[in-house]
């Protein structure tokens, strides 16, 4: 078949510097922030990386969020939304897997929206407790059981056990 | 499916005109027919074909589980231990002793923090056994803390319930398709054909809820988990007390423990755990390539406050 504007040898070469700039156009791109998900009820956004150090925020569930640091089991973050939410959370309480919270929404997006109270939550817990034998009121009193971080850390020192990761 | 109605057609015109025992002959030949359909190589493979659906549906639920449905889960399943055993109510330095010793391994893992927290609380009964939801529930009898002789071996305790946490074991015990659908219907941001509308049918939830909880609580209080998951809570327990600076070596001071006090009990975890011989061995084997950090005078000093604890009950 005969082309219209360039003949097979220059078609050739176009194509192969188009390839060749596709597979290395990565090197050249500006690199990509993380975006990671709060996969832990209400966790403290820390001042510095240490579980020591000054708590400056709380942060719900499913908040979508931007890393923008990370030292050792720490990362810096800060909210995509809400942006003067910003310092160091441990970095197990990140999912990469986006996450809706089934209990209420935390974004506008209206197909979160839709999603959002799907799924097991009080609700559910609520019907389920009028049919079954249940103990919620227990299972309150349970998680009532929390540590504050001061006892946590003397308890620690008192009994020479490990400090955690600084 | 042409030739089987023409079949019975046949099979029931003659019937109907026929005496008793040719009733019975063709009686016989259906019954024979329908059989050897159901026995077939297809309908056999179609089986088959439903069950590995099945339990991919399985997997597929216990890798999707959000961590706020786990939560939810384990709620369910901590009251429906409760149905079984009394929370104890009157042993509050105990419980708040007890928290400390967990947050105390949970802050040096890598699992420091769940969706609502690890929590430790005592069931008031004599019987030996130390159960953990999801959730983060870590129930622990009067009759196993007995057992214990210092905080080291109550780590021990809380640290093999932390693994089974860790490892997320409990996940795997849920079989109901009820349940794993209505984990589906939330996992995957996008809602599938499937699940569609599932999501808010709050009747068809409280069902899933009832099945998961129960899958998982019928596990831990009767069935228990695979000798292959307690071996691996072991195992991660004393990772879990080395890397916190327990003595992992409790870890055998504590089976030992449980071995004198369980002989010819058959209720609590006798019934749900591999012998504590069979731990003992397969905890030695572990200890053997670990850079053990504790001393003995840290030891000593935790045992002292373990003493002071325990004279209050």
């Amino acid at each position: 078949m005969k082309s219209f504007f360039f003949n097979s040898k220059e078609l050739e070469k176009i194509l192969a510097c188009l390839f060749f700039a596709i597979i290395t156009a990565p090197l050249f791109a500006k690199p990509q922030s993380s975006v990671k998900y709060v996969s832990v009820a209400n966790v403290q956004v820390k001042e510095k990386a240490s579980a020591k150090a000054k708590t400056v925020s709380t942060v719900p569930y499913a908040l979508k969020v931007i890393v923008l640091s990370e030292k050792g089991s720490w990362a810096e973050i800060q909210a995509e939304e809400f942006p003067e939410i910003k310092g160091w959370v441990n970095s197990s309480v990140l999912s990469a897997r986006k996450l809706v919270a089934s209990q209420e929404t935390v974004s506008t997006d209206a197909h979160e929206i839709a999603l959002a109270g799907k799924g097991f939550n009080s609700t559910v817990e609520e019907s389920y407790s009028q049919s079954h034998e249940s103990h919620f009121d227990d299972v309150d009193l349970i998680e009532t059981n929390m540590i504050d971080d001061e006892t946590l850390f003397q308890f620690l020192s008192e009994g020479h056990l490990s400090e955690g990761e600084e | 499916m042409k030739k089987v109605f023409l079949f019975l057609v046949l099979a029931s015109a003659i019937f109907l005109t026929s005496c008793a025992t040719v009733q019975d002959l063709v009686l016989d030949k259906v019954r024979s027919e329908i059989s050897e359909r159901k026995n077939s190589p297809e309908a056999q493979a179609k089986r088959e074909e439903a069950e590995e659906r099945a339990i991919e549906s399985i997997k597929k639920a216990a890798e999707e589980i959000t961590p706020e449905q786990e939560y939810y889960i384990g709620r369910t399943v901590a009251s429906t231990i409760l149905n079984k055993y009394k929370l104890s109510k009157d042993t509050k330095e105990l419980t708040l002793y007890l928290n400390e010793i967990c947050n105390a391994i949970t802050i040096n893992s890598e699992m420091p923090y769940l969706y609502k927290g690890y929590y430790v609380a005592v069931l008031d009964t004599d019987e030996i056994n130390a159960m953990a939801t999801p959730g983060g529930h870590i129930l622990v009898t009067r009759g196993l803390i007995n057992c214990t002789d210092s905080e080291d071996a109550l780590a021990a305790v809380i640290a093999h319930e932390i693994g089974h946490i860790q490892l997320k074991h409990s996940i795997s015990a849920i079989r109901s398709s009820r349940a794993t659908d209505a984990i589906m219907a939330t996992a995957s941001v996008s809602v599938t054909a499937a699940t569609a509308g599932l999501g808010d049918k709050v009747e068809k939830l409280t069902d899933g809820l009832n099945d998961a909880a129960n899958d998982i609580a019928k596990n831990i209080v009767e069935t228990g988990f695979s000798k292959a998951q307690e071996f691996a809570a072991d195992k991660k327990a004393i990772l879990l007390m080395n890397d916190a600076g327990y003595d992992p070596n409790s870890m055998l001071d504590m089976l030992a423990l449980l071995k004198s006090n369980s002989e010819g009990k058959t209720e609590g975890f006798s019934k749900t755990h591999p012998s504590p011989d069979s731990r003992i061995e397969n905890v030695k084997k572990e200890l053997k390539s670990m850079k053990i950090k504790v001393s003995a005078s840290d030891k000593k000093i935790r045992t002292k406050r373990f003493n002071s604890i325990n004279n209050l009950y």
